[in-house]
């Protein structure tokens, strides 16, 4: 595409993006002013006054979050793509069985299992413990068929070149399939983080200790029953959405194209 | 992708606004036998106890009602008995809370030695043996609002303490009906028709260009079906009544408010902070809401008591003198420990009774206690203290209608009862047609309740 | 050991990690929930009643229309997100770094908010007032003013369009990522013979892309399937008149807040077999054995 061609493109993805974007705007805008202006209707569009709220709580709940987003995002890295690349590329008796269970199973909701699972961590002594949020965040199965179906389309070449040459089979996984996979680890660290840092209703029934609360749970905290300090609220949504940013602008520098480094064809 | 699917935390307490705070204390005494005279008082050879009290959007460290006069009572209660020790939990609003409330009390059978709970949840912990019975003295039980009693009691046996009613009622904005030419009724007293009257008056576009209507509800309440003398039940709340003449009859009034269209176009979706919001902007000129919105108007500057707005009552029509209440109870879990239930008790009836009010009020600083009129008479005047709004509401106790407690409520009402009022309120039915369509459901979910 | 039994020896271990917190934490509840709809369960407990709760939810006029706002809602949006994502990646992938790394932040950054507090947002936009954002903005054209979320007839559009509204971050991020990865070969190949950019889209790009689109088919019908706060929030529970209620809010109200977790797991089953139904069809028709 010529560049003169290109400036509708861009207009077009402005407007798309701006609408997009036309919630998160109302987020920061609706943590900078106070209250009653929050609940005004018509809301404020157009900021008129703008304070800087009170981040106590939040400081607890923002390390709270990163722990437990952060320890299962490394270990659904870790663990999806070792799934991932077995289903994608390996035979083994009961494959198709396995993975049939385990994508039927994303079908069902939270909701469902969310008791069941209440009960399991209590007979395994879990209940309101960090382990107890994040073994069953393990248990979730996006990642393994998002790196399935991305690890599905390497080319079998390089795996074989790989065990020609003497490689075992972990070092195929690590030294062939890891790095190739690149974009799509990046892409399910980046939604990993996101689904766990929003996290609510697991850590919410199963820890009791407010100082162990996640931020989405913190924040429910601040509504109350006759009336919620939407201000308050707002200001710590937007804190938390903070990090998420972070996370994706440091790994989305991996969906490099033709990050395919050399390969069997020279 | 998504974010893990998070829910919808508020608003499900509703009309059964209570949020109880219970703790034990030290070992048994006998319970003064004068309803008005300290239930509590101190326990000189306490041996040290302590308990866990489960409070509702308890968060420490936050800002929040519940959380405040947690702690205050903590403090007032350890004032007189300082040898025991209260842990107190929480968990945002909503009924995830109350699930975690519900694993607890009713599958692990441990948990809260005292909590607060509301109508539903009384009968449900009720029926599963999990509460103890208060050992309230005949001078006890006169002091408790009747309905409020009636509403916690199971199988003929009072189950838990009732902490206070909250009723519903119309607050009116004064400069609204000043500027629509209106006269506020006199004594916050008023009939259906003046009050159609005026509502249609009051729905007009003000000189800032502004559109006000005359009136607004929020989704969670059938007031208006009351104000013909309708009711859900029978007095042995056997039948299901709400499609009663005078309930369909009730429903016809509010429909004829909708048809009047004093009503803005979404007043089908207003929840209660909606409802709030748009009465504090100066869209509505009569909003029905429950006592809790007077501590949201009062926080306002710009809202003043008597200058600016000010309480009525529900229009009366063919019925007395009504208005919609809900309760909220504290309750004490049935245990082993006797020393436990027995302190948790002594606090109980602390947390409802006439002194936690003025040792609170004394607290530096001060803490306003009830969030809601008391449920006792020699508590109810505390509320009233705090404010004029409150004084008048304390005295709604009389004629406000507490639902009684059926353990299928909530299943009625939002499976069943909300749309057939919005079908009505449409338009899209009769509210006879609508009314009538649900009574089956209704009364199977009430025989169910019942059995 | 014989070579093969080594190889699926790592294989097994390879799955193994996923797989038993999987079982643990997923297949056992599932399971408890598959037993849990055959009984009249309650918070106390429950009595085995065979397919009775079934027999309940086909009498329900409700649950039907659960099912079918469900359904509606499901097959609109997700044509919609996909077709969405594709688009917008595609017209991304041709521009410079620059432009994309700017554009894939602006379309990633409205998933960073918590889905309640944007769920909040198309509340306010859809509000039944001539001041409401929708109405505001259509009124600028002489239209509306609408009822929206204020109507029992138009409420379950208002939900539509704030899902449509809004460009999927997320499959935006994955097709980008995953067209990061096409071979150049095919496109210096057909550039030779003289193809043009659309025929190059339609004929390599696209079908290239199809385990993506597979996943994301798969994905978003589920998450489809499951949509349940953005329209709790957006219309107050089930919206005026039931109009807007889904399958999981059933879910949630009748466990949650009636007890009835007998027949809440009876729905959930019902859920899962429509979802199963249609990701078998999905994985048929896109069928994928690509690889680049």
């Amino acid at each position: 595409m010529s560049s003169t061609n290109r400036l509708p493109v861009h207009v077009l993805l402005i407007v798309a993006g701006v609408l997009s974007l036309f919630p998160l705007y109302w987020l920061f805008l609706t943590s900078l002013s106070p209250t009653q202006y929050v609940v005004r209707v018509p809301p404020e569009v157009v900021p008129r006054e703008l304070t800087v709220g009170n981040y106590q709580p939040i400081v607890r709940w923002l390390v709270n979050t990163v722990v437990i987003a952060g320890v299962i995002t490394l270990f659904h890295l870790l663990f999806d793509s070792m799934a991932g690349y077995a289903f994608a590329k390996r035979r083994f008796p009961g494959k198709d069985v396995m993975f049939w269970l385990v994508v039927s199973t994303l079908t069902v909701p939270a909701q469902v299992t969310l008791i069941p699972v209440f009960f399991i961590l209590r007979t395994l002594g879990l209940l309101d413990t960090y382990p107890g949020v994040i073994l069953p965040g393990l248990a979730d199965v996006f990642g393994v068929f998002l790196m399935k179906q991305f690890i599905q389309t390497l080319p079998t070449e390089y795996e074989h070149a790989a065990r020609v040459d003497g490689a075992s089979e972990w070092q195929v996984y690590r030294h062939i399939i890891v790095p190739l996979s690149r974009p799509a680890l990046a892409v399910l660290a980046i939604f990993t983080f996101q689904r766990y840092w929003n996290a609510f209703i697991f850590p919410l029934v199963i820890l009791r200790d407010p100082a162990k609360y996640p931020v989405q749970v913190g924040l429910a905290t601040l509504q109350g029953e006759f009336n919620t300090d939407y201000g308050m609220l707002m200001t710590g949504a937007a804190v938390a959405a903070l990090p998420l940013i972070a996370v994706f602008f440091a790994f989305q520098r991996y969906f490099i194209e033709g990050i395919r480094i050399g390969g069997v064809k020279g | 992708m998504s974010s893990d699917p998070t829910i919808s935390r508020r608003r499900f307490l509703e009309s059964l606004a209570a949020v109880g705070v219970v703790v034990a204390c030290g070992p048994t005494a006998a319970p003064a036998p004068s309803a008005s005279s300290s239930a509590s008082a101190p326990v000189a050879t306490a041996k040290p106890v302590s308990i866990e009290w489960w409070r509702r959007n308890y968060t420490p460290g936050s800002q929040n009602a519940e959380t405040i006069t947690s702690d205050a009572a903590v403090k007032g209660w350890k004032e007189r008995n300082p040898n025991f020790t209260i842990t107190i939990q929480g968990g945002p609003f909503g009924p995830e809370t109350d699930q975690k409330f519900d694993i607890a009390i009713l599958q692990q059978k441990a948990g809260p030695d005292v909590f607060h709970t509301t109508g539903g949840d009384v009968l449900k912990y009720a029926a599963a043996g999990q509460l103890s019975e208060p050992p309230l003295t005949d001078a006890e039980r006169r002091d408790f609002n009747p309905s409020a009693l009636q509403a916690t009691t199971y199988k003929g046996k009072v189950v838990a303490y009732p902490l206070w009613i909250v009723p519903w009622f119309e607050y009116i904005n004064l400069d609204l009906f000043k500027e629509a030419g209106v006269t506020p009724p006199k004594d916050g007293n008023w009939t259906y028709d003046e009050f159609l009257a005026a509502a249609k008056k009051l729905t007009f576009k003000r000189a800032n260009g502004k559109q006000a209507y005359g009136f607004a509800h929020a989704n969670d309440e059938f007031a208006f079906m009351l104000i013909d003398g309708g009711r859900p039940y029978d007095k042995d709340v056997k039948t299901w009544t709400f499609n009663s003449a005078d309930a369909v009859s009730g429903l016809e009034k509010w429909v004829a408010l909708a048809q009047a269209k004093v009503m803005p176009p979404d007043f089908l979706t207003l929840n209660p902070n909606d409802s709030q919001a748009r009465f504090l902007s100066g869209d509505i000129a009569i909003l029905q809401r429950p006592s809790a919105m007077i501590n949201v108007l009062n926080a306002d500057k710009n809202w003043e008591f008597g200058k600016n707005w000010d309480i009525a009552n529900f229009p009366k029509a063919k019925g007395d003198q009504t208005a919609w209440g809900g309760v909220g109870f504290i309750a004490v879990r049935e245990q082993q420990d006797a020393d436990k239930k027995a302190a948790a008790h002594q606090f109980a009836k602390y947390l409802t009774g006439p002194d936690i009010g003025p040792d609170l009020k004394k607290q530096t600083p001060p803490v306003e206690y009830w969030l809601a009129p008391a449920g006792r008479t020699s508590a109810a005047g505390i509320y009233g203290e705090y404010h004029p709004a409150k004084a008048k509401v304390a005295k709604m106790g009389a004629f406000t209608y507490v639902l009684p407690n059926v353990s299928t409520w909530s299943e009625i009402d939002q499976k069943y009862m909300r749309p057939a009022r919005d079908a009505a309120l449409e338009g899209k039915k009769t509210p006879k047609q609508a009314l009538d369509e649900v009574t089956p459901a209704a009364q199977r979910l009430l025989d169910e309740a019942n059995k | 050991m014989t070579a093969a039994l080594r190889r699926h020896g790592w294989s097994y271990l390879f799955v193994l990690p996923t797989f038993s917190l999987f079982v643990v934490f997923t297949l056992l509840p599932v399971a408890q929930g598959l037993v849990l709809s055959l009984q009249d369960a309650r918070v106390t407990g429950g009595s085995f009643i065979g397919l009775a709760n079934f027999g309940t939810l086909a009498d329900d006029p409700v649950f039907r229309q659960a099912l079918g706002n469900t359904v509606l809602y499901a097959t609109v949006v997700v044509a919609a997100q996909v077709t969405l994502a594709l688009i917008v990646a595609s017209l991304i992938q041709p521009l410079g770094t620059k432009s994309r790394v700017f554009y894939r932040a602006l379309f990633y950054l409205p998933l960073v908010n918590s889905a309640i507090l944007v769920a909040i947002v198309w509340r306010w936009i859809f509000n039944p007032n001539p001041f409401g954002l929708a109405n505001a903005t259509l009124g600028v054209f002489g239209l509306g003013p609408f009822l929206w979320i204020g109507s029992s007839d138009q409420a379950l559009l208002a939900v539509i369009l704030s899902a449509v509204l809004t460009v999927p971050g997320g499959g935006v991020v994955l097709y980008s990522a995953a067209m990061g990865s096409l071979p150049r070969e095919l496109y210096e190949a057909a550039d030779l013979e003289g193809a043009g950019p659309f025929a190059k889209w339609r004929h390599i790009t696209v079908p290239l892309l199809r385990p993506t689109t597979l996943y994301l088919v798969v994905v978003y019908t589920i998450l489809a399937f499951q949509i349940f706060e953005r329209v709790y929030i957006m219309t107050n529970g089930g919206g005026p008149n039931n109009a807007t209620i889904t399958i999981v809010q059933l879910i949630y109200s009748t466990a949650f807040q009636f007890g009835r977790y007998g027949l809440a797991s009876a729905m959930a089953v019902v859920l899962f077999v429509m979802a199963m139904v249609v990701a078998v069809a999905q994985f048929r028709s896109l069928r994928t054995d690509v690889e680049y």
